[in-house]
C-alpha cells in the first residue's frame, strides 16, 4: 500500500480553471493599461501562488507513527495508544489533522467520525506544528469485544495558513490488535468421558511415557521438541514425533462447528460458543493435556480454517486463543467436508469435543456414527435448549450463558 | 484571546470585505450621478448601525415579521436623517422640503437621477447587508464566498470606472484593505473550525506568521502589477515575433537545401522581401524598462526589510521561549522539538551541495542516500548488527536471502522464551531501516533491555538439544 496524496482547492476561484481566467484577465488588463484591475488580479494570483506552494510542501518531511502498549489483550483490558506527528522541515504547519481509523467499540467515551468501514470510526487529532517540532497524543483504547482488529490507515490533512488548498495523504500505517475471547472457569465442569476409561483421575494421570510408544506421525509446530523421533525423522527425511499409547496421554480435539451458528441473529450464542472453546482449551492445558482446535471458519486475517493439531507446548494455548480471536461467523467449508479432511490427521484415541449451536440432521448422523465407531466424544451445545440433540448415548451438555458453564457438570445428556 | 473576540474579528472581516466594494461602488455612482455631493463614509456608517440594531432586535425573540417591520422602519428613519444632513444641512428641521426630497426624486427619475435617490438605494442595500450579517453565522465558507463575490464586484466596478474614465480616489488602498480583510478573516475562520494555531501553543508566532504571509501576498501582488505592464507585454510579443522570424528563417534555409523541382513551365517566384531589423530595434530587446527596474529595486528593498523584520522576530521569540514552555498543552497534546534534526538536515544539504559542485557525488556515493543518519537510528541498527553477530557466533547466521522477519521466525523457533524481545528488536530495526520512524529515548531504553534479555538466553545450549 503506497501513500496517496489528494488536494482539493476551496472555492471556484482557486481551482485551475478559475486561476487561468484570472491570468487571462490580468494579461488583458495589463495590455490595455488597466492598472487597478492588474493589481486586483495580481493579488489573487499572489495569494493563490503562496497558498499553493505552502500546501504543496506542507506534508513533505511529515512523519507519523502509532505506538500501542499491547497488541494482545483480554476483554476488559486497556491499551494505551500513542500517536506522534513530526514536522521535519522549516516550513511550519498552521494546521494538521490526523485521522486514525479505529474500531468504534475501542473508545466508548469518545465519539468518532464515521469511518470508511462499518464498525470503524476516525479518531481525529489536530495541531499546529512549527519547524522541527513534533507533537504526541495519548488515548486509552478499551478491548471490549473479542476480535482481530486493524488500526489504520492514518489520513493526514494539512495545507496553507489561509486554508485555500487542503492536502491529504493516506499513510499505510496499519497495526493489528487481538482481543482474546473471554475465558470462564470450568474447574467444576468435570467432563467424565474425557478421561481414559478405567484410568486414574486427571490429577494422577501420567502424561508422558516414552517407553509406551505406539507409532509416529508428522511433526506439527505445536509439538514439543522432546517428542521428536530422530531416527524415524531421518528415515522419512521429515520430522516425526512419537505417538504414545492412548491410555497414557489425553489428546483432545475441540471442534467448533461454525455453520451450526445462525448468522446475524445468534451473535451472542456465537461468542459464547467461542468462549466455551477457549475455556475448555484453557482448562485442559492447565491439566497438561494435549489439546487441538479445529474450526471450519474463515479466519479474519488469512481466510483459512483453524487447524491446530493437539499439543501441549507453551505456545499451544496462545495459538488457540489467537485463532479463536480471529474466528469469524463465515464458514469456510461445510462441517462434514471439513471433518472428512481433518479426521485422518488426528492421533488415534483422540477425544472429540464438539461445540455447536443448532445441530443439523447431517451433523447428528455424523455424531451418531462416531459414537458407534467407539470414538470418545462430547457435545457442548450453545443456545436454545429446545433445539437440543436427542441422542442419549452421546454426552451432551447445554451451555446457555457463561454463568451456566460452571454448573454444566450436573447436567448430562 | 477568547471565543467572543475571535468571532468579533470574523464579523469585522466580513464588514470590511463588503465595505470595500460598497465604497468603490458608491464612489463611482457618487461621481457619475450625484456630482460628489454625498459623503460616502456617512452612508457607509449605516452598515454597522444596521448590524448592531438588528443584532439587538434579534435578542428580543419577537416574531420575525415584527422584527422585520421595525428594522425597515429604522431604515426609513436613517435614510431621512442622511438626506437631511447631507443634502439639506442648511435647512431648518421644521421646513418639510427635505422630507419631500425622496418622493420628488422618485417622481422625476425619468428625467434626472437625483442624489436623494442614490441615498435611498444605497442605504437600502447597505441596511439589507447589515441585517443579513446580523443573522449570519460567519464561517470559513461564508468568508470565502464573500471574498469571491466581492472580488467579482470590485473588478466590474474598476472596469466600468476605467471605461467611464472616472478616477476613483484611494483605489489602491481600497484594494489592499479588501485583501487584508479577506485573508485575515478567512485564515482566522479556518483556524476556528478546528484545533489549530489559534487555539494551540505559540499563538504569538502564528499571528506573526499570518501577518507575514498576508504581507508577502500584498508585496508579491503589487510586484506582479509593477512587472506586468503593457511595455513588458509588448516586449514579450516582440520577442516572440523575433523567435518566430528565426524559426521561419530556419525552415526557409532547410527548404533551400533541397534541390528545386525542375520545371520548365513554372517560373521561379520572386524572392520574399525580408524586413531589415535596425540596430536600434535589436538593442531594445535587451533594454530593461525603467518600470521594471523600479519594481525590482522596490522588491529588493522590501525583501531586505522583510529579512530584517524576520531576524528581529526570531530574536524576540527566543527571549520569550521560557514563557511558552510554561503554557499547558491543549487537548492532551505534548509538543517537543526535534533535537539535532535541523543540524543533520543542514549538514546533509551542505554535503550534497559540496559534492554536487565538485561533481564528486557519483564518485563517492554510488547509491543514492537519504542523508546522514540520526543517532537514534544508528543505535537501533547497531543493536541489530550485534544481534546478528551474536546469533551467527551461536551458529544461526542470517542468510543473505532471508528478510529480517524470516530470520526472526527462525530465531524465535530456537528461543521461544525470547520471542517478544526478538520481535521488538526486529520491528524497531525494520521500522527505522525501511520507514520514516524515529525512536524515542523510551523506545531505545526498551530496545536495550530487550537486547540484554536476549543475550542472557542460552542459544548455543538449545541448539545442542
Amino acid at each position: 500500500m503506497e501513500e496517496r496524496y489528494s488536494s482539493q482547492p476551496v472555492g471556484y476561484l482557486f481551482g485551475r480553471f478559475g486561476l487561468l481566467l484570472v491570468l487571462a484577465g490580468l494579461l488583458l488588463a495589463a495590455w490595455y493599461g488597466q492598472l487597478l484591475i492588474v493589481i486586483v488580479l495580481g493579488l489573487v494570483l499572489s495569494a493563490a501562488g503562496i497558498s499553493r506552494f505552502w500546501s504543496r510542501y506542507s506534508l513533505v518531511g511529515v512523519s507519523c507513527e502509532r505506538w500501542l502498549s499491547e497488541r494482545r489483550v483480554f476483554p476488559g483490558e486497556y491499551i494505551e495508544l500513542r500517536l506522534r506527528l513530526a514536522n521535519r522541515k522549516l516550513l511550519p504547519l498552521p494546521w494538521i489533522q490526523l485521522d486514525d481509523e479505529i474500531p468504534v467499540n475501542f473508545t466508548p467515551e469518545v465519539s468518532l467520525a464515521p469511518g470508511s468501514k462499518p464498525g470503524f470510526g476516525f479518531l481525529s487529532k489536530t495541531a499546529a506544528l512549527l519547524w522541527y517540532t513534533r507533537v504526541s497524543w495519548k488515548q486509552r483504547l478499551y478491548g471490549s469485544r473479542r476480535g482481530y482488529y486493524a488500526l489504520g490507515p492514518i489520513v493526514l490533512t494539512s495545507g496553507d495558513i489561509f486554508g485555500f488548498y487542503p492536502r491529504s495523504v493516506i499513510q499505510p500505517l496499519v497495526d493489528h490488535v487481538i482481543v482474546y475471547p473471554r475465558i470462564f472457569p470450568i474447574a467444576q465442569l468435570g467432563i467424565p468421558p474425557l478421561y481414559p476409561i478405567g484410568e486414574a483421575t486427571a490429577e494422577l494421570r501420567i502424561f508422558e511415557d516414552p517407553i509406551r510408544v505406539i507409532g509416529v506421525r508428522d511433526y506439527s509446530p505445536h509439538d514439543s521438541l522432546r517428542r521428536i523421533h530422530w531416527k524415524a525423522s531421518a528415515r522419512h527425511q521429515s520430522l516425526q514425533v512419537k505417538v504414545f499409547e492412548p491410555t497414557t496421554l489425553l489428546n483432545v480435539a475441540i471442534f467448533l462447528v461454525i455453520d451450526s451458528f445462525k448468522v446475524g441473529s445468534g451473535e451472542e450464542d456465537f461468542e459464547i460458543g467461542i468462549s466455551t472453546a477457549a475455556s475448555v482449551a484453557n482448562h485442559l492445558i492447565e491439566q497438561r493435556s494435549s489439546v487441538g482446535l479445529f474450526a471450519n471458519s474463515r479466519l479474519a486475517d488469512s481466510g483459512q480454517p483453524v487447524e491446530i493439531l493437539p499439543g501441549n507446548s507453551t505456545g499451544q494455548l496462545v495459538g488457540m486463543l489467537e485463532s479463536l480471536a480471529k474466528v469469524t461467523h463465515e464458514a469456510n467449508v461445510p462441517f462434514e467436508k471439513f471433518w472428512q479432511a481433518e479426521q485422518s490427521r488426528l492421533p488415534w484415541g483422540t477425544t472429540l469435543v464438539f461445540i455447536l449451536s443448532t445441530p443439523l440432521p447431517s451433523l447428528t448422523d455424523l455424531l451418531v456414527s462416531l459414537k458407534e465407531s467407539r470414538h470418545r466424544l462430547m457435545v457442548l451445545q450453545v443456545g436454545d435448549r429446545a433445539k437440543r440433540g436427542t441422542e442419549p448415548a452421546i454426552a451432551w451438555y447445554n451451555i446457555r450463558a457463561p454463568g451456566d458453564f460452571v454448573k454444566a457438570g450436573g447436567e448430562t445428556g | 484571546m477568547n471565543q467572543v473576540w475571535r468571532r468579533g474579528i470574523l464579523y469585522v472581516a466580513a464588514t470590511g470585505i463588503e465595505g470595500c466594494w460598497l465604497y468603490a461602488l458608491m464612489a463611482l455612482l457618487n461621481k457619475q450621478v450625484a456630482d460628489e455631493q454625498i459623503s460616502i463614509s456617512g452612508i457607509l456608517l449605516l452598515y454597522p448601525v444596521s448590524f448592531g440594531l438588528n443584532k439587538m432586535l434579534q435578542k428580543l425573540r419577537w416574531p420575525g415579521f415584527c422584527l422585520r417591520i421595525i428594522s425597515w422602519l429604522l431604515w426609513v428613519a436613517g435614510v431621512l436623517l442622511i438626506v437631511k444632513i447631507q443634502l439639506f444641512g442648511g435647512l431648518a428641521w421644521a421646513d418639510t422640503t427635505w422630507l419631500l426630497a425622496i418622493p420628488r426624486a422618485i417622481a422625476g427619475v425619468i428625467y434626472t437621477f437625483k442624489p436623494a435617490l442614490l441615498i435611498l438605494l444605497s442605504a437600502a442595500v447597505i441596511w439589507w447587508l447589515g441585517r443579513r450579517l446580523a443573522y449570519l453565522r460567519v464561517s470559513f465558507a461564508t468568508l470565502v464566498g464573500e471574498f469571491q463575490f466581492g472580488l467579482f464586484i470590485l473588478v466590474i466596478i474598476l472596469f466600468i470606472a476605467a471605461q467611464l474614465k472616472v478616477d476613483l480616489a484611494h483605489s489602491v488602498y481600497l484594494i489592499a484593505a479588501f485583501f487584508l480583510f479577506s485573508l485575515l478573516g478567512i485564515s482566522i475562520a479556518h483556524a476556528l473550525e478546528g484545533t489549530s494555531w489559534l487555539s494551540g501553543l505559540y499563538r504569538g508566532h502564528w499571528s506573526g506568521l499570518l501577518l507575514l504571509s498576508i504581507g508577502l501576498v500584498l508585496i508579491l501582488g503589487f510586484l506582479i502589477s509593477l512587472v506586468v505592464t503593457p511595455d513588458l507585454l509588448h516586449l514579450l510579443l516582440a520577442g516572440l515575433k523575433w523567435i518566430w522570424g528565426l524559426i521561419v528563417k530556419a525552415i526557409a534555409f532547410l527548404i533551400s537545401l533541397f534541390p528545386a523541382p525542375k520545371s520548365e513551365l513554372a517560373e521561379l517566384p520572386p524572392p520574399i522581401p525580408v524586413p531589415e531589423i535596425g540596430p536600434s530595434q535589436e538593442f531594445k530587446l535587451w533594454t530593461m524598462p525603467e518600470v521594471l527596474r523600479n519594481g525590482l529595486r522596490l522588491g529588493w528593498t522590501v525583501l531586505m526589510a522583510s529579512l530584517l523584520v524576520f531576524a528581529m522576530w526570531r530574536i524576540s521569540s527566543q527571549i520569550f521561549k521560557w514563557l511558552r514552555r510554561k503554557l499547558a498543552s491543549p487537548a492532551g497534546a505534548e509538543y517537543e522539538p526535534l533535537p539535532g534534526a535541523f543540524r543533520a538536515d543542514f549538514l546533509g544539504l551542505l554535503k550534497y551541495l559540496f559534492f554536487k559542485m565538485l561533481g564528486l557525488r557519483r564518485l563517492f556515493q554510488p547509491k543514492a542516500r537519504a542523508g546522514p543518519l540520526l543517532p537514534e537510528i544508528v543505535s537501533v541498527r547497531q543493536i541489530y548488527r550485534q544481534l546478528l553477530r551474536w546469533a551467527s557466533a551461536a551458529g544461526i547466521a542470517r542468510h543473505v536471502s532471508q528478510t529480517p522477519r524470516e530470520y526472526l521466525y527462525e530465531l524465535a523457533g530456537k528461543m521461544p522464551e525470547a520471542e517478544g524481545d526478538l520481535d521488538l528488536i526486529t520491528q524497531q530495526y525494520v521500522r527505522t531501516r525501511y520507514g520514516a520512524w524515529l525512536p524515542t529515548e523510551e523506545d531505545l531504553h526498551r530496545l536495550r533491555q530487550s537486547w540484554h534479555h536476549v543475550k542472557q538466553c542460552t542459544l548455543g545450549d538449545r541448539r545442542k538439544v
